[in-house]
């Protein structure tokens, strides 16, 4: 857990860390700003899964420390990341090497309904985006069942899985 | 001093009449212009203010009425009307310091408070102010950005209003990476000594540092039932229009090595820039630098990235 100065404990950034079947799983939650402490990426090494759905948002100063902490993992780390942020897509996108060596194997999108208006975030699989373009984000509206479109340009939100 | 001839140039009458009841209702003297070949002919000196739509008409006579307002007519103030701020408009301001202003075609024919406000900011040399861009009897929030160690705490203050107001958790998120950057940028970089050196922007960002008194920074928010508006004011006055013009150029152009510090300063303008409805720049150089952003609530996210945008600069040093 980093703190740092008056900051309210609800923004700052934490690292829960777990092992299951031989992959270390990280969950990064919080902001990443000039004071999130990312040393950890680091000590990283072997088959490593970083989970980054909690990640609420990420400023200049957290885009410039994740950079240089992406690119300071150990080659020996095979890094997947899952649960992609929106804000961290939007990152990824601007960033060609935003997430460095690594892998990313799935991201949220904002998604939008075309009859309420309703808007939520819908999980989708990297490996199910490819092969088609225009990629078409589609999703099922909670409240009307209607269908949900992504709540942003599509060439620009999906630009990073032409990486992958 | 600046004069009070405006003239408008549009393609559609409609807008035309509009623009005419605006410039002559902010105490303007309008002349109004609907012939895009007349463009070539304007006696450009002869006007205090232009406002160029850049209608399918003006396609073939923008370029050289730009380049001839900037060598003949270096202090009349040109005004874009656009249907986008596209790379272009970025690309002109970049090339022609005399180009600071490009107002987005939101609406058919014209958004005419807009129109309203950048003509009579112009012609009345008053710049300052949120007020300018929110109807009376909106109410107005006000925070001093003093300490960096609080600066938590003024992205609460400004988030939880776009919370109150019912805002997507992506727009919230939006709004606090709006406030978080211009909160840094008035702690560590605004600040200056006596001999206008910068005093923080050599710090790291994890250091504590709080403003004096003469140093502090004002930030002020509000919700008029349309936009979010935010304002940030400092009084050093050292920003100017070419760090930004030059830091939306390289984003535009979304070349990843070319982005600014690798993340760094620039990003988070960019960023804010992509879902702002209109971003005003006022600058008194070396005194005060006010930066405004609005964004349309009414819209979606999708809406808001792909919609015009406007972009001021009204700089008092350029007025003398």
């Amino acid at each position: 857990m980093s703190h740092a100065g008056s900051r309210h404990e609800n923004d700052g950034f934490s690292v829960e860390r777990h092992e299951r079947s031989g992959v270390k799983h990280l969950h990064l939650s919080g902001i990443i700003d000039e004071f999130a402490d990312l040393s950890f990426l680091l000590h990283l090494e072997g088959e490593v899964m970083v989970h980054l759905g909690e990640v609420r948002r990420i400023n200049s100063f957290g885009v410039r420390l994740w950079i240089d902490g992406v690119r300071a993992i150990p080659p020996e780390a095979n890094v997947v990341y899952v649960d992609v942020a929106v804000s961290l897509v939007e990152q990824m996108n601007m960033i060609h090497d935003f997430f460095g060596r690594g892998r990313v194997e799935s991201f949220w999108a904002p998604m939008a309904c075309s009859s309420c208006g309703r808007t939520e975030k819908v999980l989708f699989r990297v490996a199910d985006c490819k092969g088609s373009d225009p990629v078409g984000l589609e999703s099922q509206c909670g409240a009307c069942d209607a269908k949900m479109e992504l709540d942003d340009i599509e060439e620009q939100y999906l630009a990073f899985l032409k990486d992958f | 001093m600046l004069g009070r001839r405006v003239l408008y140039y549009d393609s559609d009458d409609a807008a035309l009449l509009l623009a005419k009841r605006v410039i002559v209702g902010t105490g303007g003297e309008a002349t109004v212009l609907s012939d895009a070949a007349a463009l070539d002919h304007v006696d450009l000196a002869g006007y205090d203010i232009v406002v160029l739509t850049l209608d399918e008409a003006a396609g073939p006579y923008k370029r050289a009425f730009l380049e001839r307002s900037v060598a003949l007519a270096p202090r009349t103030k040109v005004v874009l009307h656009a249907c986008e701020l596209d790379l272009e408009c970025i690309e002109w301001m970049s090339q022609w310091p005399t180009l600071s202003h490009v107002m987005a075609k939101r609406e058919v024919p014209l958004d005419t408070e807009e129109l309203t406000v950048t003509i009579a900011k112009l012609l009345r040399r008053d710049h300052f102010g949120l007020d300018k861009y929110l109807p009376w009897g909106v109410d107005t929030y006000e925070v001093e950005v003093r300490d960096s160690r609080d600066k938590a705490q003024y992205v609460r203050e400004v988030s939880n209003l776009a919370s109150r107001l019912g805002c997507s958790d992506r727009l919230v998120e939006l709004v606090e990476t709006v406030v978080d950057e211009l909160s840094t940028n008035a702690i560590f970089n605004a600040p200056r000594n006596a001999d206008g050196v910068p005093r923080y922007a050599h710090l790291s960002r994890r250091e504590a540092v709080a403003l004096q008194d003469s140093e502090c920074a004002g930030l002020t928010f509000a919700f008029d039932g349309r936009y979010f508006a935010v304002a940030q004011r400092d009084p050093f006055g050292a920003l100017t229009r070419e760090t930004v013009v030059t830091y939306l150029e390289r984003c535009l152009k979304r070349t990843p090595d070319q982005l600014p510090g690798a993340g760094g300063a620039g990003m988070g303008l960019f960023r804010v820039y992509r879902v702002l409805s209109k971003l005003i720049f006022n600058i008194r150089p070396g005194e005060l630098t006010e930066v405004i952003g609005l964004i349309d609530l009414r819209q979606s996210i999708k809406s808001l990235l792909t919609q015009p945008k406007s972009l001021h600069f009204f700089i008092e040093e350029a007025e003398l």
